[in-house]
């Protein structure tokens, strides 16, 4: 299991938030993603065997917003 | 009440910002029942969003008026309600103010629900339930976003049932033509037309907010406040075309109509260190007029019904303009000690 945070940009409102975790729990090997929208950031538990960074990016990206990767 | 303004909020930003959420869970459950369905695909889709509005209309003027009553309830004197008025108009401004991108601080005023809500919004959008789309529909009090936070206070603001329910009826009704448009909204016009849309319609929730936030200044009896402001404008500028007020006649009995639209006339003259008694006559008042206040005395004094009659009594003990109003500051008047 691995961690990651990530910088989301585009969100107008705490549901943007909402959108983002279930779309990223959706993901086979995504546990959990807590997005915080004051803060502007995501976190994010996956198993690294079944879903890549890219491959999450790509599903915020699909949500229909931007996400960074903190390193 | 400007319910026409809600109603505009409702229209432009509250339905972008609602149908951010919702339209995508719309969106799903419409595509769950579909995979069952072999023919009449697209007037499920239309019944779904239909009953899912309806619900949702239903739900937030229920909510309205739950959130109205409440206002209503923990009306001790009215200070606190106006206060309540005050803090929501603030509250307006700086949710404006987020959308409009000014600072992120502002974000932290945007309230998240709860986990567990959103989930059960979620698992219920994930339903092939025949009255799923109403269930969601009705579930979406559980999600609302900013500006519909910023209604729902302004709606206890109103501190009356009836009011919180007509203030959430006008914003969810405004938002509902969005829905239907969400696939033309979104395809052809585009981020950059979304972006100017919101900051364009982020004046109408500052509007709102400083309308809010000036009614609750009038009704403290505060001496700083819009309408002191074009007040001092009007005479400073605009006296001598008016001229002198010679039609009004002076009696330590006058009587005022109150109607849904204020108080007739708005005007009176009144007597120092008599006796005065105006007698409140309702005319169909349901609006926050029935309920009459003169802040520079402590009085506070509500119709019960709508066509209720009342009397104010009270001895003024010097001259000059004493101002009364609604409990919300959105009407009101002067009586003048000669």
């Amino acid at each position: 299991m691995k961690k990651i945070n990530l910088d989301i940009e585009g969100m107008h409102c705490s549901s943007c938030a909402m959108n983002i975790d279930f779309d990223l729990e959706d993901l086979t090997g995504v546990k959990t993603a807590k997005t915080n929208y004051a803060k502007q950031k995501c976190e994010v538990e996956f198993k690294e065997d079944e879903v890549t960074i890219e491959g999450i990016l790509k599903q915020i990206n699909n949500t229909g917003y931007k996400a960074k990767l903190i390193q | 009440m400007n319910l026409f303004v809600i109603f505009l909020t409702g229209l432009t930003i509250g339905g972008l910002t609602c149908l951010a959420v919702q339209g995508g869970l719309l969106a799903s459950i419409i595509a769950t029942r579909e995979e069952e369905l072999t023919k009449n695909r697209k007037w499920h889709a239309i019944y779904a969003t239909v009953i899912f509005l309806i619900t949702k209309l239903i739900a937030y003027t229920i909510l309205g008026f739950l959130l109205g009553a409440f206002g209503g309830a923990i009306n001790i004197g009215g200070k606190l309600q106006t206060l309540m008025q005050l803090f929501a108009g603030i509250y307006m401004v700086i949710v404006a103010l987020n959308l409009l991108n000014i600072h992120p601080i502002f974000r932290y005023a945007i309230i998240q629900p709860p986990r567990f809500l959103t989930r059960l919004v979620r698992n219920q959008s994930k339903s092939k339930d025949i009255f799923a789309p109403a269930f969601l529909g009705a579930m979406t009090v559980f999600i609302p976003c900013g500006t519909t936070i910023a209604m729902e206070a302004l709606a206890i603001s109103s501190a009356s049932g009836v009011n919180g329910a007509l203030i959430m009826f006008s914003f969810i009704l405004g938002t509902i033509p969005l829905f239907f448009g969400i696939g033309f909204l979104t395809s052809i016009l585009g981020d950059t037309f979304k972006t100017k849309f919101f900051k364009l319609a982020a004046v109408l929730v500052i509007f709102l907010g400083i309308t809010s936030i000036n009614g609750a200044l009038v009704a403290f009896g505060s001496p700083i406040s819009l309408n002191s402001a074009t007040k001092g404008f009007n005479n400073l500028f605009l006296q001598k075309q008016s001229g002198p007020k010679v039609n009004y006649i002076t009696t330590q009995n006058p009587q005022i109509t109150i109607t849904s639209s204020g108080y007739y006339p708005n005007y009176i003259r009144v007597k120092k260190d008599q006796l005065v008694t105006i007698t409140l006559v309702g005319r169909d008042a349901f609006s926050c007029a029935s309920a009459f206040r003169i802040p520079s005395l402590g009085i506070s004094v509500n119709l019960q019904s709508a066509n209720d009659i009342q009397r104010v009594t009270f001895i003024p003990r010097k001259t000059g303009e004493i101002i009364f109003t609604c409990s919300m500051g959105m009407y009101s008047g002067i009586i003048d000690v000669l």
